[in-house]
């Protein structure tokens, strides 16, 4: 069951400098549906997957409003999520109460890593399970950040977390110089073509999907599932034919996202050697 | 027969006792008997009256214990004047030095503000260059009058605030408006500590070409206006700002419109005094200038008999 010797608590070290414990909750967002942001000098929009647990149920919620200029994406353990963007409503509800202004977005990621941090130098303490795309406005602009479990945290023009994310960044990756000249509905258009790139050959509906806009005079708020129907048949993005990226990095993934357990077993081989705190 | 006597401390209250021990060799062993009262800790009168009567105390009865006893609450409770840990906890009632008004206006470009530098200790003046008008930040400017102390405090408070906001580093900066509520916030908490900080503050600004200019009073009423001032200036200087003030009025004009306001402040308000400093902030920054004072004319026959015509004054 267990890894190695060095995995059973997340303050014990390994000799090759790695906390597995950490490494694990790094996995546990792997595991989880794809969410997918990017910028533009004065919009963010984050996108993610609606993955039902089961054909009897609804799906989880993946998208949050944190404030008027703040919401996120996460991908992993949906209740950790819920937990951390709590955290951020109250963090923004206190600042705005003392200064009656939004707080800055940075400084909210960076109290969000060090609560995240905490729980990695704690014997009594497990990691978060989650990653979030923070995205938000502030004075200095627009901005898109990526808390992950580690406590680390990073700035990025298009990122994507969660199951088959890989062929979505390698969608991102090939067109994110023109993002930061992007209009509102390119972004959006370019967060719907990434999301379908995640979805291995199924069809993009508004369905399985859920999208959300910030920006310059546009409080954070989810697009209703009409509108995203709309925007993905005016777009004619709908096709189900294989993204071109897809195939590829499915299989290197392990094509795990579904089977909980057996995918870290799967996953771990494929990312020893790399560095203890990377993403 | 003996007596020991012992204390235990527990909380702020004492227990003392007091232990009757018959000595072995009588016949008739009397059963030890224990006497114990409670004393609060700091009652050092009352603990300082046990132990100057402690021989005596040895040597009384049961009876004369319980008088003693008495006296001893009565002791406790003649102490007066000073505060102990677990008396209520008492709080500035009045202000000491105090400095009187602050003037201010937005104009063209930005803020001007005007303050005298008196610090009156009652109605005496007894400090002459005190400065009420102090830069926060990159884009503010802080005027106060009422209790010096109390605003030197929240000018420590402010510039530690001003330090961890730049600490971030990350272009994020608080404004006027964001340090008004601040100060709104930290007004209003006092006062509901019934522990005010005896204060009116003048918060003006200008950020992203944004002019702003408010008001906070000692127990948080706050508001914004073009043109505010504290104290006697709300009475003197405000009707003179409504009748005179304008959107675009040049950095001469504002000056000269303040200083007429202020010579009319030193004319009927007695604690001011003339020397007074004007400040400036623009999308620039900030200017205070060096003290000076007013030319004034005191020869208005209204001066010479001031309360001519005013029954019942002398």
């Amino acid at each position: 069951m267990f890894r190695n010797q060095y995995d059973t608590d997340v303050t014990t070290w390994s000799p090759a400098g790695r906390l597995f414990q950490v490494e694990y909750a790094m996995e546990a967002v792997k595991q989880g549906s794809a969410a997918i942001g990017l910028r533009s000098k004065t919009h963010v929009v984050l996108g993610c997957v609606n993955k039902a647990n089961s054909e009897l149920s609804s799906h989880q919620k993946k998208i949050f409003k944190v404030d008027d200029h703040i919401g996120v994406a996460i991908a992993g353990l949906t209740a950790d999520g819920r937990v951390l963007s709590r955290y951020m409503r109250s963090e923004c509800i206190n600042y705005s109460y003392t200064y009656e202004s939004p707080l800055p977005v940075g400084r909210l990621v960076v109290q969000l890593a060090d609560k995240a941090q905490v729980c990695t130098q704690r014997s009594w303490k497990r990691p978060y399970g989650v990653g979030l795309l923070v995205a938000g406005l502030d004075e200095k602009g627009a901005h898109l950040y990526y808390n992950c479990p580690s406590g680390n945290y990073f700035e990025y023009q298009a990122f994507a977390i969660g199951s088959r994310s890989q062929a979505a960044k390698t969608y991102l990756e090939r067109r994110f110089e023109n993002f930061s000249e992007s209009t509102r509905e390119d972004l959006i258009k370019d967060a719907l073509m990434a999301i379908r790139e995640t979805l291995q050959g199924e069809t993009l509906k508004s369905s399985i999907c859920t999208v959300a806009v910030v920006g310059a005079g546009e409080p954070f708020h989810i697009l209703d599932q009409e509108t995203v129907q709309k925007l993905i048949d005016s777009f004619e993005i709908a096709g189900t034919e294989e993204g071109p990226a897809a195939a590829p990095d499915s299989a290197a993934e392990g094509g795990s996202a579904a089977e909980g357990g057996a995918a870290s077993e799967q996953g771990a081989p494929a990312d020893e050697g790399v560095a203890p705190m990377d993403i | 027969m003996t007596r020991d006597i012992d204390c235990a401390w527990a909380g702020p209250w004492t227990w003392v006792g007091c232990l009757n021990k018959s000595s072995g060799k009588s016949r008739q062993a009397q059963a030890p008997t224990i006497v114990m009262f409670l004393v609060q800790q700091d009652t050092d009168t009352g603990l300082l009256f046990l132990f100057r009567n402690l021989t005596e105390f040895l040597s009384l009865g049961e009876h004369s214990s319980l008088n003693f006893i008495t006296q001893l609450m009565e002791s406790i409770q003649a102490k007066q004047g000073l505060v102990g840990p677990n008396d209520p906890i008492q709080r500035t009632q009045l202000p000491y030095v105090t400095g009187t008004s602050v003037v201010a206006l937005k104009y063209k470009d930005g803020i001007l503000m005007a303050a005298d530098m008196g610090g009156s200790y009652g109605s005496t003046i007894r400090y002459k260059s005190v400065e009420r008008i102090k830069p926060i930040g990159k884009h503010s400017l802080l005027g106060a009058s009422g209790e010096i102390s109390d605003f030197q405090e929240l000018l420590r408070n402010l510039d530690e605030l001003i330090l961890y906001d730049n600490m971030w580093d990350d272009g994020n900066s608080l404004g006027p408006k964001e340090l008004h509520s601040y100060l709104t916030r930290v007004m209003y908490n006092r006062r509901n500590k019934f522990d005010p900080l005896w204060n009116s503050l003048v918060l003006g600004g200008v950020k992203n070409g944004q002019k702003y200019l408010g008001m906070v009073s000692m127990i948080g009423v706050n508001f914004e206006d073009s043109h505010v001032a504290t104290g006697f200036g709300n009475h003197l200087a405000r009707p003179i700002l409504r009748d005179e003030w304008h959107e675009n009025l040049s950095y001469e004009d504002g000056v000269k419109l303040l200083e007429k306001c202020m010579r009319v402040l030193l004319y009927r308000d007695r604690s001011a005094v003339n020397k007074l400093q004007i400040a400036k902030i623009t999308e620039e920054g900030t200017t205070i200038s060096q003290p000076y004072a007013l030319k004034t004319f005191w020869g208005f026959t209204a001066f010479q008999n001031p309360t001519a015509g005013a029954e019942g004054s002398w």
